[in-house]
């Protein structure tokens, strides 16, 4: 499975004045200048990616995942395996900032189910 | 006052320090300001609510809206001027009623346990490389927690990292 990363671009407005977030501003004084995000444009996505088995006998199983907001989280489906044929039909949900839940109908066998959860900025 | 979530990270290396979210006061800027001058302001106003430390580069992560704790894996790349939270971390996933693994997650923050579910970060063990077959029940024997697994030998599993492990009730195997 590839790994899950995340980067968060904070793109600084370098000229003019002088609380540039430059290196030499960055060293100077007591503190120098916090790279405080609160003017600056921030692009960032983040990837969680997972799986979810599902025992014979059994018709929904959830995951854990980091928190994400929902409303700008979207959740993938990966694809599912399973030991006995339709017992792989399954439906992914974000059930809320923690948890991605699958569900199925049939649940005569094993499946497995693979997901991931993206969060953008 | 608003609520404002800080990061930390090391201004020699980029490494992360420390983070808090907490209440400060809320900036007062004239209406009218250029661009700049607001962001100049916004600065200052951060710099001074946030109390970085001298050898401290501070970011303010609110609008991610993670918990606090979940950038302590995270780094601040010096030359791009990047927040890079990017290195992986592998989790299992029991349920606690039946000491079953029933899934398992990659992620570059924390995963929390829950009340139903207990989660076991298998990052830097053997089991990372076989996370993807790491399914079963875990049951005790001999003192030891063993993975039961339904095809390969059972797994030894250290569930002492995990946060309340003593409320997974194990079934002695033989």
């Amino acid at each position: 499975m590839p790994i899950s990363s995340t980067q968060v671009v904070v793109a600084v407005n370098n000229d003019k004045t002088g609380y540039a977030l430059t290196t030499a501003n960055w060293n100077v004084g007591k503190t120098g200048y916090s790279l405080t995000a609160a003017s600056y444009v921030v692009r960032a996505s983040s990837n969680q990616r997972g799986s979810i088995t599902m025992a014979a006998g059994v018709t929904s199983n959830t995951a854990t995942i980091s928190s994400v907001t929902t409303t700008r989280a979207t959740l993938h489906f990966i694809g599912t395996q399973d030991n006995t044929n339709g017992e792989g039909l399954v439906r992914e949900d974000m059930t809320n900032a923690t948890t991605v839940t699958a569900t199925r109908n049939l649940s005569g066998g094993q499946a497995q189910t693979g997901f991931e959860v993206s969060e953008l900025f | 006052m608003v609520t404002r979530h800080f990061v930390f990270f090391d201004q020699t290396d980029g490494s992360y320090i420390r983070e808090w979210r907490g209440p400060v006061q809320t900036p007062t800027l004239p209406p009218g300001l250029s661009s700049e001058v607001r962001k100049s302001m916004l600065n200052l106003w951060a710099t001074a609510v946030s109390e970085p430390e001298a050898n401290e580069i501070g970011l303010d992560v609110t609008q991610f809206n993670w918990p606090v704790g979940d950038f302590q894996w995270s780094c601040f790349d010096l030359v791009d001027q990047a927040l890079l939270v990017e290195e992986p971390h592998h989790f299992i996933q029991l349920e606690r009623a039946t000491a079953c693994i029933d899934a398992g997650v990659t992620s570059a923050r924390p995963v929390r346990d829950s009340e139903t579910k207990a989660i076991l970060e298998i990052t830097g063990t053997p089991l990372e490389a076989i996370r993807h077959s790491l399914f079963g029940q875990v049951r005790r024997q001999d003192g030891q927690a063993l993975l039961l697994r339904q095809a390969g030998e059972p797994i030894p599993l250290d569930l002492g990292h995990m946060i309340e492990h003593e409320r997974i009730p194990l079934l002695e195997t033989t």
